[in-house]
């Protein structure tokens, strides 16, 4: 910002926060919790070639929304992951490996767009710190239960005869359906 | 309001005003975030994509999903309650002082309030000067977030509102957001059941400005003051020489005239007198303007520059009074004296109608016209302070000079430059100020100068 708009100019260079604007963008605080997942799911990406590639530029988008304080890049990063795993799980990745990369994926997002979202609200100057680190945490562990749930039906049932999974699906779809009411 | 909506807006329907509708103490509202409608849709493809490509684990990713988004989905609104405390550091202030203000949220509830957001509500008439309002936290029950941050001061008696609360789960499926009024901190010292911390008042009245003479004109009361008037007597300026009569003092006989032709006669000059002023703020919605973001509204500067005015007038001995033209009225009767001028500092600084904030209160015309018209003394001389927003002032300056009132217009000019609204409202104003000129008014148009300098500069094209 060029204009100081201050008389003055003999004071000691004090900081004056009255007129710096409120800025919507998170801090440095929350990028560790959403780095963190969101490398887990890349690393987990890396072994099928262009779903690895994927999984990068997903990493970087949501690094750079999360840092910029932008949705859509969040948005777009993502989904950059989460093509990834579409991508390694139509080339024929290991199921685990697909679970992790997937559950991590999501825990990335959620926590990146709780991140701009919160600084939209409390701006850069408060303390979020905390927040979005309780909220990666809870977030963190329902995508460990639900991916364990999930992969005890898979090994449960010998290791993927077809009519279990869509029964597994049908039954989330059901009860999907009954919340959305 | 007709329509009740239902505490969790439905998306399919979805609810207007919710976005804009903010809560009120003893009414949460809450919002569905729609944070997951997207996950559950890549999941649903991703299991539709491993059928078609007979890709088990695909199937199994998407199955995962679709739980995970129907968890989220099953999270209601979260139940917690949260306290508020908040002490601000001293009830009076000067103009410019910081205050600190401390504000201190707690779980009250017995569950785990994962996110919880805090916008303190700070007065629309103070600015944040350090720190900020706003807080994001988590808070297991029982468990306190402190913290804090400092208000500049500014003219004005200023109330703080409750503490806006966002609550979200830790799927932040549902946001709630309520409206908590803040309490005095526990173990507060309390006098009477009533606490003598201060959780939400600031006052700030600042001193009348000085250093400008304001000039008068020639209308007056029977007191000696400093208003020369077209009366003949005794004075410094000369007026007219009249006959002699008994009892003139003899200082004051024309000797050069009774040396040339014998006549006695006596030299008459303008009468000083004390004036009555009533200052007349315009404090309708439309003085809330001011030319830029940052700038003073005009109804400030016009508050400055009654004060300026109450003092120069005072400080020469002539009466003075004050009144509000707008929503809600202030009267100050014309007086003298110390007392009377801590009042009219009071009035200015903290009174509900020159409030920094434009008031909620509907303007009727008529009835705020009234009430300063019955109470001006006959021989009151006004000030009218206003922007000139709007037609209405002129009409009201005009209608009391037609009764007799010496008018002096002091419109502090709101306009600014740059667009070509903002270049069509100055020339509507300047044409407001020619009007007040034809009509015989007096015009202090007041820019970005000091008001003494807008004064020295128009008086010189006034006549007496």
């Amino acid at each position: 910002m060029s204009d100081a708009g201050s008389a003055g100019s003999g004071a000691p260079p004090t900081r004056e926060p009255a007129t710096d604007r409120f800025d919507p963008r998170p801090g440095r605080a929350a990028l560790p919790a959403v780095l963190l997942p969101a490398v887990v799911a890349a690393l987990a990406l890396l072994a099928s070639g262009v779903a690895g590639l994927l999984g990068a530029v997903g990493l970087g988008l949501l690094a750079v929304g999360t840092r910029a304080g932008r949705r859509d890049a969040v948005g777009a990063g993502a989904v950059a992951l989460l093509a990834g795993t579409l991508v390694a799980g139509a080339t024929g990745a290991d199921p685990a490996l697909l679970l992790v990369a997937g559950g991590a994926g999501l825990v990335a997002w959620d926590t990146a767009d709780h991140a701009v979202g919160l600084a939209e609200q409390v701006g850069r100057r408060a303390a979020i710190g905390r927040s979005v680190g309780v909220h990666a945490a809870g977030s963190g562990l329902l995508a460990a239960t639900g991916v364990a749930v999930a992969y005890a039906a898979f090994r449960s049932t010998g290791g993927g005869t077809p009519l279990a999974l869509v029964l597994l699906l049908g039954g989330g779809i059901a009860l999907l359906r009954v919340l959305r009411r | 309001m007709t329509r009740v909506s239902s505490p969790v807006p439905d998306p399919q329907l979805g609810d207007p005003g919710a976005a804009d509708r903010r809560a009120t103490p003893g009414e949460p509202i809450d919002r569905v975030t729609e944070r997951w409608r997207g996950v559950t849709a890549f999941a649903l493809l991703a299991a539709a994509l491993g059928v078609l490509l007979s890709r088990p684990a695909l199937v199994l990713a998407g199955a995962a999903g679709v739980l995970l988004g129907g968890a989220a989905r099953a999270a209601g609104p979260p139940a917690g309650a949260v306290a508020v405390e908040r002490t601000v550091a001293s009830e009076r202030a000067d103009p410019g002082e910081q205050v600190r203000v401390t504000v201190t949220v707690e779980n009250v509830g017995d569950s785990l309030l994962p996110d919880v957001r805090v916008v303190d509500g700070v007065p629309g008439g103070l600015t944040v000067a350090e720190g900020t309002p706003r807080h994001a936290t988590a808070l297991r029950p029982g468990k306190r977030a402190t913290f804090s941050y400092a208000v500049r001061a500014s003219r004005g008696r200023h109330a703080f509102g409750p503490a806006t609360v966002l609550l979200r789960g830790f799927t932040g499926t549902v946001e709630r957001e309520r409206s908590v009024p803040a309490a005095p901190p526990d173990g507060a010292a309390t006098d009477g059941g009533e606490s003598t911390v201060n959780t939400d008042a600031l006052a700030c009245t600042p001193e009348l400005g000085a250093g400008a003479r304001v000039p008068l004109p020639p209308q007056t009361t029977g007191l000696a003051g400093r208003v020369t008037t077209d009366i003949g007597g005794s004075g410094t300026e000369f007026h007219a020489v009249r006959e002699y009569r008994r009892g003139d003092p003899l200082a004051r006989v024309d000797w050069a005239r009774f040396a040339r032709t014998g006549e006695f006669a006596t030299r008459q000059f303008r009468e000083e007198r004390a004036a009555t002023v009533v200052v007349v703020l315009d404090t309708r919605e439309t003085s809330y303007t001011a030319p830029g973001a940052d700038a003073p509204t005009a109804l400030e500067r016009s508050v400055a520059a009654a004060g300026t005015t109450l003092v120069s007038l005072l400080d020469a001995g002539d009466r003075a009074g004050l009144a509000a033209w707008g929503p809600t009225a202030c009267w100050l009767a014309p007086g003298l004296g110390a007392a009377h001028r801590a009042r009219a500092r009071e009035l200015l600084g903290t009174h509900a109608a020159f409030r920094p904030t434009p008031p909620e209160r509907r303007f009727l015309p008529t009835i705020a016209r009234r009430r300063v018209e019955r109470r001006l003394p006959a021989d009151a001389q006004v000030f009218l302070c206003s922007p000139l927003t709007d037609d209405r002032p002129v009409g009201f300056g005009r209608r009391l000079a037609a009764k007799g009132h010496r008018v002096t217009v002091l419109s502090p000019d709101p306009t600014g430059e740059g667009s070509t609204g903002r270049r069509l409202a100055a020339v509507e104003r300047d044409r407001r100020l020619s009007t007040l000129r034809e009509a015989g008014l007096r015009v202090v148009d007041w820019g970005t100068e000091p008001l003494a300098t807008a004064i020295a500069r128009t008086e010189r094209r006034w006549s007496r």
